[in-house]
Order: C-alpha cells, then sequence, then structure tokens
C-alpha cells in the first residue's frame, strides 16, 4: 500500500516535477525559492489526497498550486528584503551566475514585469500553455490572457531597448 | 518603427524567450520532495491512528459513565437478603389476605429499597406550615 502510494508520488512527480519546477522559477526568479515551492506543492497534494478523485486536470491543479506557493514565497522574500536581507537581488544574481549578457537582460526584463504579466510569460513559455489554458488557469478571458501577453511582450521590448 | 518592423520586433523576443534557457531541477530535488511526502504520508496516517484511538477511549468512557450512572436504576440485585424480603412478604400476605402474594412482595421490596436510602431531615414536616396570625389565635 504505502510502495504504491510511493510509486504513485514518484511518477507524479516525474511527470510534472521540471515542468513546475521551469515555472516556479520563472515566476519567484531564484531555483532555491522554486524548489521550496515545488515541495510545497507536492506537500498541498498528499494534505488533499482525499478530495484528488475530484480533480479532472492535474496538471492545471498542481500549477494552480504552485501559483499559491510562489505568491507566498515571493511574500516572504519581499518581507525579508524590507528587513534590509536583500534577499531578492542576491537570489536574481546567483540564478545568473552564467551572466551571459543577452540572457542576464532578458532576465533582468522579465523580473522587472508586473507579476500578472510575468506569469503570463512563464506559463506559456515555461509552462507551454496555451492562451485557453491559461485563461483557465487564471480564470480569466481568453482573450484578456492573450492581451496581457501582447502587453507583456512589449514592456519587456522597451525594458531591452 | 512601423507596424511591421514591430511586429518583427515582438517576434524576435518571442524566438529569444522560447529559446532561453531553462534550468533543470537539481537531481536531488525529486528525493527531498519524496522524502518530504513519505513524511508527511507517515504522519497523516499516525494523525488517524491516533484519532481512532482516542475516539475508542471516549467511547469507552462514556459507556463506562453511563454505566455506572444508571447501574442503581437497573439493578437486578433489589436487595441483599432475598430470603429476608420473601418471609417478610409471606407475613405480609398472611396478615392482609387482600394483598397478593407478588404485591406483598413487592411492598417488601419497596420498604427493604427506601430503608438504605440517605438519612435526609425532613425540613418540611418540621416547619409548622400554619399561618402566623391562626397560631396566635
Amino acid at each position: 500500500m504505502k510502495v504504491d502510494q510511493d510509486q504513485h508520488f514518484a511518477a507524479l512527480y516525474d511527470e510534472y516535477g521540471s515542468l513546475l519546477f521551469r515555472v516556479g522559477r520563472a515566476l519567484l526568479g531564484s531555483g532555491a525559492d522554486a524548489e521550496d515551492a515545488v515541495q510545497s506543492v507536492f506537500l498541498s497534494l498528499v494534505r488533499s489526497r482525499k478530495s484528488l478523485s475530484g480533480i479532472a486536470d492535474i496538471r492545471a491543479y498542481l500549477l494552480s498550486a504552485l501559483r499559491h506557493a510562489a505568491a507566498r514565497i515571493a511574500s516572504r522574500r519581499t518581507k525579508e528584503s524590507r528587513l534590509g536581507q536583500q534577499a531578492a537581488r542576491s537570489t536574481l544574481e546567483s540564478a545568473l551566475s552564467l551572466r551571459q549578457d543577452d540572457a542576464f537582460d532578458l532576465e533582468k526584463a522579465l523580473r522587472s514585469l508586473p507579476p500578472d504579466q510575468r506569469e503570463i510569460i512563464a506559463l506559456k513559455f515555461d509552462g507551454g500553455l496555451t492562451f485557453a489554458e491559461i485563461a483557465t488557469l487564471l480564470n480569466i478571458n481568453p482573450n484578456t490572457a492573450a492581451s496581457r501577453y501582447r502587453y507583456a511582450l512589449e514592456k519587456l521590448r522597451a525594458a531591452l531597448q | 518603427m512601423n507596424n511591421a518592423d514591430w511586429s518583427e520586433a515582438l517576434n524576435d523576443l518571442e524566438r529569444r524567450l522560447a529559446a532561453r534557457a531553462r534550468p533543470e531541477p537539481d537531481p536531488a530535488l525529486r528525493e527531498r520532495v519524496l522524502k518530504a511526502l513519505s513524511r508527511e504520508v507517515q504522519a497523516a496516517n499516525r494523525e488517524s491512528s491516533w484519532n481512532f484511538v482516542v475516539g475508542l477511549a471516549a467511547v469507552f468512557f462514556f459507556g463506562a459513565n453511563l454505566t455506572m450512572s444508571s447501574a442503581p436504576l437497573v439493578s437486578g440485585n433489589l436487595t441483599d437478603d432475598p430470603e429476608g424480603v420473601a418471609t417478610a412478604a409471606r407475613r405480609l400476605h398472611a396478615l392482609v389476605p387482600e394483598i397478593t402474594a407478588e404485591a406483598a412482595h413487592a411492598e417488601i421490596l419497596m420498604a427493604s429499597s427506601s430503608s438504605r436510602l440517605p438519612m435526609v431531615p425532613n425540613i418540611a414536616a418540621a416547619i409548622d406550615s400554619t399561618p402566623l396570625r391562626e397560631r396566635r389565635e
């Protein structure tokens, strides 16, 4: 019974772990924070396993849980940053340790986007979701998702010039 | 910048976004997550077992308490001296034949039970309920 359960969770991690990490990293700008977010997502999955049978789309469920986990972590980081720890800046710099100019500029521009626009970019490019899927996940109109994406691109373009 | 240039610039940006490096999670993360999940499942199972034990104990104590409270009311052993009760019932039946043997037995049982009640002073009987004015008269 326990072995089955462990295998079930391992299979879930193998299928969605990388996706969640990529999106989490794009949302949070830090690999370490993304790892914490991924762990938090899977723990929430265990805690709510009694109601899992009613989940139609496990990927959407996990991504939704990731958004909440990322929001919690980002909020914590903001508080820490206010306390003078400058965590956000140090995590960004450590995440960009390669510091290739072009990639660095792009990541920096992404970090400068408002959270809702950065989220669209993360879900589109790192999560591989369509506008319809993004709209469902964020509970917004698909046209709103598409226009938010376009605004994000325009803002990125302006930031990179 | 005209519309065509702007559109080309956005397409270029999309290509760059799609082509940017996406680091994979550290392989150790898998083990870390699975261990955390295993601990969480065990903790949930322990909590569930503990809740069951606590529930069972609560039911047991409730049952025991109910049994002890109601025991004096439903005890089948109504007297410590059944022979004495039977003898007294026979005498009562002999003295008052109008009372059946069963009724005599019940009367003796009730008298026997009430004799074991704790002594409580009968305050109502001790108080003279005659109005003061009538007593003066």
